[in-house]
């Protein structure tokens, strides 16, 4: 398989337990994201000045609702890499290994958190794709690799 | 010759006598001259030969005292040293051995009780605000955190990449699927 003028082996694609892993993490991100959003500021803003405009309360409501689609499609779009991504150390890109663009980023977060368990019990096909695609990588037209190590040209196996 | 030109007697008598008297005369002031003379030249060789002998004598007694001095000195440092020696060996550990249960028990908790305080006021705030304004221990800090983070995340990376192919291997045993390339 060649991406972006680089042979990549099997074994340089992401597998399931650090998908998982980085999913698992980032789930978790998202969930302290909109409880900081949703409950943690009003509560905070009561403190400090009274009661919350109705305003607010809408900008934030909007907020805590878009967080995580913003938290995917931006590490996704800017570093190939979230949070999870990142201490599991795997990155989202094209297969022609190039960075997802903003709005494949886009619609792969939302169609991935509007169908999470889908595309969760989905990722089976990880096992036995070569490239160990999801179907949702497969939908979208991206695959997850190891990150690039410092001294290493290709990501986790020769 | 006229006879008022011709001397007398008496006339030649005196001058005979002058003439005796001018040569007496010259005589013994030569004569004195160089009496005088001689013990001039006898009196500078006394006075050279004495001032001689006297500065040979004073250099020899110059040299005599530095030498004797030197002895002594010698003398007296091979003296003070082996006294030395001998407090060091013998007295100081004496007192040292009686004074040190005094000096523990006594003087050293007195001391840090007296000193404590002022340490903790005056010593330990500026050593604190020194390490904590230090560029360089912040840095260090800063890249041993670095290093423990990064250390934990690669191995964590190893852990389940390791874990992502031996998963993928058992599943395709189980299936029978071929081992991907």
């Amino acid at each position: 398989m060649s991406t972006a003028g680089v042979t990549l082996r099997h074994s340089a694609y992401a597998g399931l337990v650090s998908r998982i892993g980085g999913l698992i993490v980032d789930a978790l991100i998202a969930a302290v994201l909109v409880a900081v959003i949703a409950k943690g500021i009003p509560e905070l803003w009561k403190l400090v000045a009274g009661e919350l405009p109705g305003w607010v309360q809408t900008v934030l409501r909007y907020a805590a609702d878009f967080a995580p689609l913003v938290y995917f499609a931006g590490a996704w779009r800017l570093t190939g890499e979230t949070i999870g991504g990142y201490l599991f150390g795997t990155v989202v890109r094209r297969t022609d290994g190039r960075r997802i663009g903003v709005i494949r980023a886009v619609l792969r977060a939302f169609i991935g958190l509007l169908f999470a368990p889908v595309w969760l019990l989905a990722m089976v096909t990880v096992l036995w794709d070569e490239r160990r695609r999801s179907l949702l990588d497969m939908a979208f037209g991206t695959v997850v690799t190891y990150a690039p190590r410092p001294g290493t040209p290709t990501p986790h196996k020769p | 010759m006229s006879e008022s030109n011709r001397a007398s007697l008496p006339e030649l008598a005196l001058g005979g006598a002058v003439l005796a008297a001018d040569t007496v005369s010259e005589a013994v002031s030569g004569f004195a001259r160089r009496t005088v003379a001689a013990g001039r030249k006898t009196v500078a060789g006394t006075i050279g030969a004495g001032s001689r002998a006297v500065t040979g004598a004073r250099d020899t007694a110059v040299q005599n005292l530095y030498r004797r001095r030197d002895a002594g000195l010698s003398k007296l440092r091979s003296t003070a040293e082996a006294q030395l020696t001998w407090v060091e060996t013998t007295i100081v550990p004496r007192v040292v051995d009686d004074l040190m249960p005094y000096l523990t028990s006594s003087v050293l908790p007195r001391m840090i009780d007296a000193a404590l305080p002022q340490i903790r006021e005056k010593v330990v705030p500026i050593v604190i605000a020194d390490l904590a304004e230090s560029e360089e221990l912040r840095e260090l800090i800063t890249e041993q955190s670095r290093d423990v983070v990064a250390d934990a995340a690669s191995d964590l990376r190893d852990s389940t990449a390791a874990a992502d192919d031996r998963l993928e291997t058992g599943f395709r045993r189980i299936f029978h699927l071929s081992a991907a390339r």
